[in-house]
């Protein structure tokens, strides 16, 4: 089934004010440095306390865990047992409509919380620690170091780059078998990787959408960080590093007094439930301040971030009824099999190569410009964090879709989970799936605010990691930005083919 | 695999693919068809359908009764009209099946058929095991193949198997670390207790 994309009407203004954006950012003076306004929400009046009290008391989020792991693995049961048709099923409909959009969406309000009730963690955690929580059994692990190779970001690239093609490609989310399959399988690597090395390292090295989402929480409003950072300073235990007795150490190795980016933190509260003096709490910060300040450039996340990038355009563009000739016309010039997967893995491999050549391009072409030339390599990772906002955006942007429109199969699936009652009928389901959750114009108005959101922060990281360069100087960098926001709001423009 | 020729190859490729993916057919698509959401063998709603338009034709292909079961009477049912004007394709159609896997054994034709009285192509058969299969029906129309490939998926085809498999691994690893740390720590506090 076929949706109608973003109407002209609303990404003309958008693409408009994008443009003034760009012609503002040619002519604008470097931004001014200053300190960012933090606001500590444990301090405030009505959330304070019971953010107090999430933080000394792991009930509430044991709690969590275990209502998220028994709801996946309901999901399992159901993905294996139930109907094999995708928008009939629980597991394909909560997997792929619900989970995988809210939990980009979340980023915004909380940031990594889900990685912190991830059921593929909880379940690997309960498996080898043998315990609901608190201190496991440190005789189920071998607390191996994680070789230097596997030590990066790579890893997890590699696996977001499989999970799209499997998605996109194979068609797991069509089937529910594949999807149950799949959740089995991370269930499966997070337990092993537990057991062989020390900590998270499957969460930090090779979880994709833990990556991915600790990627996007550089831009989240909210962070885990000190209520008094000279504490801190003066602190010579570290427990939220080493942990105590009673609690386990910090699982990304993150000490609490140095951290300057939230990219691996978990939220899980380790470090608030081991710290003697509660200076852990969650704070307000402005959006996308990390990203555009605090955080350290590495090339490793720099190519997590520019896959980002290309796969969530890629993502939309796969969706789209001109893909389908584009990839037939491959497919018989390729000579390949029904299936495709050969033409498609060859457009997968265009579709991440173009955004991310196109970005070096442009890094090449800005350096000269700038007046303090850093090394090639520093200011490609550097600059990366410009290119976020717009996957995150355009991710989220593209996802509303798929909820929204999708979602209204959601209360049918929660009456019949496994999917096996009669199927409604076919012209029922197509005038229920005529209908979305919220009228049109509020979700093209929300659409449309989204991209533009998204190139202006690029815009404001640009200019924030630039330091002293500014206004023209960084030209070739605007113009990038500008054609993949816009790329990406012509992507919207288009009718989109409904998964389910 | 059929070798694909001539102008239409493309369609026909995009419509192998549409297929692949099998979205349960929309509702427009039914109207004005033969009345065959209930099938004579099995007074139910198809388990699945499809509609596709390939080439110079649109075509509906169903499969009855509403939960495939192995050992148990399947029928497939195939419509195809021409896109201009509405007409009924008129001739035979191959129906073959194969195994929906990565490496799928040899296909195994089933027969050959014509139209029925409603020009419904009709197809029955049965599967000795659940799992994942592709139906595949194939005709020729002015000089140019057609292959429809309709996945099915026949019972609930758990994979004990795999998940045996993935449990075995989980269990295997952490009882042979268990056992290897306990053995280390009992010979370090052996030599600890040694004079």
């Amino acid at each position: 089934m076929v949706h109608p994309g973003l109407p002209w009407a609303w990404a003309l203004p958008a693409l408009l004010a994008m443009a003034a954006i760009a012609l503002w950012a040619l002519w604008a003076s470097p931004p001014a440095d200053g300190p960012a306004r933090r606001i500590t929400l444990a301090r405030l009046p009505l959330i304070g306390p019971a953010l107090r009290r999430l933080s000394s008391d792991p009930t509430l989020l044991t709690a969590l865990r275990i209502v998220v792991a028994a709801a996946f693995l309901g999901l399992i049961y159901a993905g294996f047992a139930g109907s094999p048709v995708p928008g009939a099923n629980i597991t394909t409909v909560a997997t792929w409509t619900v989970w995988w959009t809210l939990v980009i969406v979340s980023v915004v309000v909380v940031g990594t919380a889900w990685c912190a009730v991830c059921p593929w963690n909880t379940l690997a955690g309960w498996m080898v620690r043998r315990r609901l929580w608190g201190i496991g059994d440190s005789a189920s692990t071998l607390g191996l170091k994680v070789p230097r190779v596997l030590r990066s970001s790579w890893p997890a690239l590699a696996m977001l780059c499989g999970l799209t093609w499997l998605e996109l490609g194979v068609g797991v989310t069509q089937s529910p078998g594949d999807t149950a399959t799949l959740a089995v399988i991370m269930v499966l690597l997070a337990t092993l990787s537990l057991a062989l090395f020390e900590r998270g390292a499957f969460c930090r090295h090779l979880c994709p959408v833990g990556r991915t989402i600790g990627c996007y929480a550089q831009l989240s409003p909210v962070e885990l960080r000190p209520i008094d950072q000279d504490r801190c300073d003066r602190c010579t235990t570290l427990e939220c590093y080493r942990g105590t007795t009673a609690v386990e150490p910090c699982p990304a190795a993150l000490t609490m007094g140095r951290m300057a980016q939230s990219t691996y933190c978990l939220s899980c509260g380790a470090c608030a439930l081991s710290c003697p003096d509660g200076n852990v709490s969650w704070h307000l910060r402005p959006m996308a301040h990390e990203a555009s300040t605090g955080a350290r450039p590495h090339r490793d996340e720099a190519w997590f971030m520019l896959g980002l990038l290309g796969l969530a355009s890629f993502h939309g563009l796969t969706m789209l009824p001109l893909w389908d000739d584009a990839i037939g016309t491959l497919g018989r010039a390729l000579g390949d099999s029904t299936r495709l997967l050969v033409s498609f893995s060859v457009g997968m491999a265009v579709g991440l190569a173009l955004p991310t050549a196109l970005y070096a391009a442009a890094v090449a072409a800005t350096r000269p410009l700038l007046a303090d030339r850093q090394p090639y390599g520093r200011l490609f990772a550097n600059l990366a964090f410009a290119t976020l906002p717009l996957a995150f955006t355009y991710h989220m942007a593209h996802n509303l879709t798929h909820l929204l429109r999708e979602g209204v199969n959601l209360p049918y699936v929660l009456a019949d989970p496994l999917g096996l009652g009669p199927p409604p009928d076919a012209l029922e389901r197509h005038i229920r799936l005529l209908d979305s959750l919220v009228p049109d114009p509020l979700l093209f108005t929300v659409q449309a605010g989204l991209m533009l959101a998204g190139f202006w922060l690029s815009v404001h990281i640009l200019r924030r990691r630039a330091q002293a360069a500014a206004g023209w100087r960084l030209s070739p960098m605007l113009l990038f930005l500008a054609a993949v926001a816009g790329g990406n709001t012509w992507l919207l423009t288009h009718d989109m083919i409904m998964r389910m | 695999m059929p070798h694909f020729r001539g102008r239409w190859s493309t369609a026909i490729l995009l419509a192998a693919v549409t297929v692949g993916t099998a979205c349960p057919a929309s509702a427009h698509h039914i109207l004005g068809r033969p009345s065959y959401n209930v099938d004579g063998d099995a007074s139910t709603p198809p388990s699945i359908s499809l509609e596709v338009q390939i080439g110079h034709f649109n075509v509906t292909m169903m499969a009855f009764p509403i939960q495939l079961k192995a050992r148990q009477p399947v029928r497939v049912k195939l419509y195809a009209t021409r896109l201009d004007g509405g007409k009924r394709f008129d001739g035979n159609v191959t129906f073959s099946v194969r195994d929906d896997s990565w490496f799928p054994a040899t296909e195994e034709v089933l027969a050959v058929q014509r139209m029925d009285d409603n020009g419904v192509y009709s197809q029955g058969m049965e599967f000795k095991q659940d799992g994942d299969y592709v139906i595949s029906a194939k005709y020729e129309a002015d000089t140019e193949p057609y292959v429809i490939d309709f996945p099915v998926t026949v019972g609930n085809p758990m994979p004990k198997g795999f998940l045996a498999g993935a449990a075995g691994l989980v269990a295997v690893v952490l009882t042979g670390i268990s056992l290897a740390k306990r053995k280390r720590r009992a010979k370090e506090d052996a030599s600890r207790s040694a004079p």
